[in-house]
């Protein structure tokens, strides 16, 4: 009996154990994640290692879904949600639309995206400068997303000061990021004004004119067509959807 | 005496027959769907009732009629919705369509030392974007003279001074002045003249944005284009092409595809700068590792229905003249090579569109099957004419008030002859949902089925004239008859052809014999069936038969079937 009593304690000892560990995963590591190299003397290092990631597949995130991180009215095509950038529920006529402010649109739902990791990220920034003694005032302001040619800045209005013995200020914090969005927006709006006004585009057009871009046009049951834009020498992709000029079947 | 046979369900599906959505819903304009769609038009069921909607069309709206948003952040002009056009996103809404609004014009836009026929808007904001001196030239429309005002910044010899001795880049007079240089336009690096310690090599590179093989000197600078005969030709690597009787040699004139002795790559032309791969490039260059890349798609390719396939080629998946009798699944792709890559595009899901190549160009592309005018066609000239339809014989899909089938006029003949125009390319239509397949039942009010255009309910009065002496023959109903006459205002006896069946022999043995098909008009009813769109009895694009067999689908009691054309085929 007291072998028994023994071991059902030795059971409870590890379950205890266990749960204490799952904790410790879940709780901590989140914030570990955010332990990157940290120079006091280049904070900006520091936020560009911890968002750089985060930012990236933001971008990719968004890029393959036609322009939200939660499309609301999309076409599901290989398990990815797509948004609709032009559409209209109606046969035989061509579609409206949906986001004329493309650009601004994108960088705002990166803004969004990326809001919670850039409050951790300067956060765990104030924290490793109190863990070396500094005395440490962060004053945080509004995260610009700005999409320009060939690179994506995201650029900071924080301005941190730190003091042990004499004082630094820091006010200038921003992540670049090699990325051709800003192109593949360009040609997105060039294709669903095609697709709003005379009822679809031609990818050929937009292959012959930018010889590193890939154009491919989907067609499915219901008269969507997917469009996917690549870039050949970086990679970078933008997809999304569109419904315009739609021939039922039958008559 | 009357005998009645009946065949019913001739061509009929009755897979086919569905309950028709005939009640008309009230249309709603919806700034916002419940499904997130911004204005469309939609039940009231549909609309997200937390935005604005009205019971009418969104053309008749504030918020949801068409114009102009101009995005004055990225320069863009777009056709869109007031709504769409947020102005705190910097957006701003013209009730004009893009051509109206001045900011949308269209002109030359001189952009650093670039040119581009753009927007006036868009003129301004790549500008910025890029960082670079923007000029609109609104008066400018014609592209070529645009292009002509471009005026890229000359490019020469930039000498330094260094510790090394003579160090020097090929770059612009302004880029050299503000690098306290001594410029040298029109010169190479490698100018003997000029005494630098840069020196020719066999080297090649790619230029971004550039399409041609260049050679590349000691100190890393672009030189001119790769071309193996003047690899030790100094006047070649002293100036720029057009100083000093410099000139490039464009080898073959058509992109030099694998050439190992000219870099002068053309990408319409179908090559393109790319380093040079053994498994990919049959011939190496002669000096460096780069070539012009043949940019056409290889016979080995799947979808090059085995052939090489210039860059830039394009071509149908098959004939156009193959959808004359398509068959369930068969569809229709345009296909087309870009850089070594086949591109394909379903025409329609539905063959509403079919891959067109034009024999003489070359050119091909997905036009619209123009068969929806068919059916109503009054004469074989229009048929022909309208579209892309085709005249069947014997058989109509079309009736008269009085219920016989109705003629079309023979235009070369000027006579009345019973046939149908019909689709050319057959149509196709989702036959595996029969709620897809109907007809729209505001204009119609009843349910039918595609197919059931071609379904047709033959009553045949067979009568004899001296019982038990003449033999029964097939006549026309009294009915008919005068109707005929009443609205056609015919004589009797042409009424009375008219109205005759023709389904069945004219004869029948005895009272109570069967009744034999008359082969030629189930033939044509069987034509006109297939050439509706997927009905009727047909094999799959892949050959694998149908279901029933043609028997199937002729019913009737008291018939004798061995006349039926291809009774048991199922395909």
């Amino acid at each position: 009996m007291k072998g028994k009593r023994g071991q059902v304690t030795i059971f409870i000892i590890i379950a205890i154990l266990i749960v204490g560990l799952a904790l410790f995963f879940f709780l901590v590591m989140p914030n570990l994640n955010i332990r990157t190299s940290f120079d006091e003397k280049n904070p900006q290092a520091f936020i560009q290692n911890c968002l750089d990631t985060k930012i990236q597949d933001s971008i990719e995130i968004i890029s393959l879904q036609g322009g939200s991180v939660h499309p609301e009215h999309y076409f599901e095509y290989n398990d990815i949600n797509i948004q609709y950038l032009c559409y209209t529920n109606e046969n035989y006529k061509t579609c409206l639309i949906q986001k004329p402010l493309l650009k601004q649109n994108i960088e705002f739902e990166i803004e969004n995206d990326i809001r919670e990791d850039v409050v951790a990220c300067f956060n765990a920034l104030k924290e490793n400068y109190e863990s070396r003694n500094y005395n440490v005032n962060l004053e945080t302001g509004r995260t610009n997303v700005e999409l320009l040619p060939k690179r994506v800045v995201v650029s900071f209005d924080y301005i941190l000061t730190v003091s042990k013995g004499s004082a630094d200020r820091y006010d200038s914090f921003n992540v670049i990021l090699n990325n051709n969005l800003y192109e593949l927006i360009s040609i997105a709006n060039s294709i669903v004004e095609w697709e709003a006004t005379v009822g679809e585009a031609d990818p050929r057009l937009y292959m012959t004119y930018y010889p590193d871009l890939k154009v491919e046009k989907n067609l499915r049951d219901d008269g969507t067509r997917i469009y996917i834009l690549t870039d050949k020498n970086i990679g970078n992709r933008f997809q999304f959807a569109s419904r315009s000029l739609v021939f039922p079947p039958g008559y | 005496m009357k005998k009645i046979f009946l065949i019913s369900g001739l061509i009929l599906m009755s897979v086919f027959f569905m309950t028709l959505i005939a009640s008309q819903e009230a249309m709603y304009c919806a700034e916002r769907t419940t499904y997130g769609a911004s204005c469309q038009n939609v039940p009231l069921s549909e609309v997200n009732t937390n935005y604005r909607y009205d019971r009418t069309s969104c053309a008749a709206t504030s918020y949801c009629s068409s114009g102009t948003c101009v995005n004055t952040l990225t320069g863009e002009c777009l056709p869109s919705t007031s709504t769409a056009c947020d102005p705190e996103q910097g957006g701003f809404f013209y009730s004009l369509p893009k051509d109206e609004v001045a900011q949308c014009q269209v002109g030359c836009c001189l952009l650093g030392d670039g040119a581009a026929l753009i927007e006036r808007v868009r003129c301004d904001t790549l500008g910025k974007d890029y960082n670079v001196q923007a000029t609109f030239r609104g008066d400018i429309q014609d592209e070529l003279m645009c292009l002509a005002l471009a005026s890229p910044e000359a490019k020469g010899a930039c000498v330094f001074e260094t510790d090394r001795g003579r160090d020097c880049r090929t770059i612009t007079r302004g880029e050299c002045q503000s690098s306290a240089g001594e410029f040298h336009e029109g010169f190479l690096c490698t100018a003997p003249e000029l005494g630098t310690i840069c020196a020719r090599t066999q080297r090649t590179t790619c230029v971004e944005g550039k399409n041609e093989v260049y050679y590349m000197d000691s100190c890393g600078n672009i030189a001119n284009i790769y071309d193996a005969n003047k690899v030790d030709d100094i006047a070649y690597w002293s100036y720029v092409p057009g100083v000093e009787g410099v000139e490039v040699s464009v080898g073959d004139g058509r992109g030099n595809r694998g050439s190992a002795i000219y870099g002068y790559c053309d990408y319409l032309m179908g090559s393109t700068c790319k380093k040079y791969t053994r498994s990919i490039d049959s011939v190496a260059p002669r000096y460096g590792d780069y070539i012009c890349r043949d940019l056409g798609c290889p016979a080995r390719d799947l979808l090059t229905s085995g052939r090489y396939r210039d860059h830039g080629e394009e071509w149908c998946s098959e004939p156009i003249s193959n959808f004359e009798n398509a068959k369930p699944g068969q569809l229709s792709y345009l296909l087309y090579c870009y850089d070594g890559e086949v591109h394909y595009e379903l025409c329609d899901s539905f063959r509403n569109k079919l891959c067109y190549q034009n024999t003489t160009t070359g050119a091909a592309g997905c036009i619209v099957n123009q068969w929806m005018q068919c059916i109503e066609q009054n004469s074989t000239k229009d048929c022909k004419e309208i579209g892309d339809c085709k005249v069947v014989t014997g058989a109509n899909v079309l009736r008269t008030a009085y219920g016989t089938e109705k003629l079309l006029r023979d235009s070369e003949s000027g006579k009345d002859i019973i046939a149908a125009c019909v689709p050319k390319y057959t149509p196709g239509f989702k036959f595996w949902d029969p709620s897809a397949t109907i007809l729209d039942g505001s204009t119609e009010g009843t349910p039918i089925s595609i197919c059931n255009f071609a379904s047709i309910v033959c009553f045949v009065p067979y009568t004899q004239e001296v019982a038990y002496i003449t033999t029964w023959r097939a006549g026309a109903s009294d009915e008919c008859v005068a109707a005929c006459k009443e609205i056609e205002s015919w004589s009797s006896a042409k009424c009375y052809e008219a109205c005759t069946p023709v389904c069945f022999d004219d004869t029948l043995g005895s009272k109570n014999a069967n009744a034999t098909i008359n082969a030629s008009w189930a033939t044509s009813w069987q034509n006109l069936c297939v050439s509706l769109g997927d009905c009727g009895i047909s094999s799959n694009y892949l050959g694998g038969e149908g279901y029933n067999k043609w028997k199937d689908l002729f019913l009737g009691d008291k018939i004798d079937w061995t006349t039926l054309p291809n009774a048991d085929s199922k395909r």
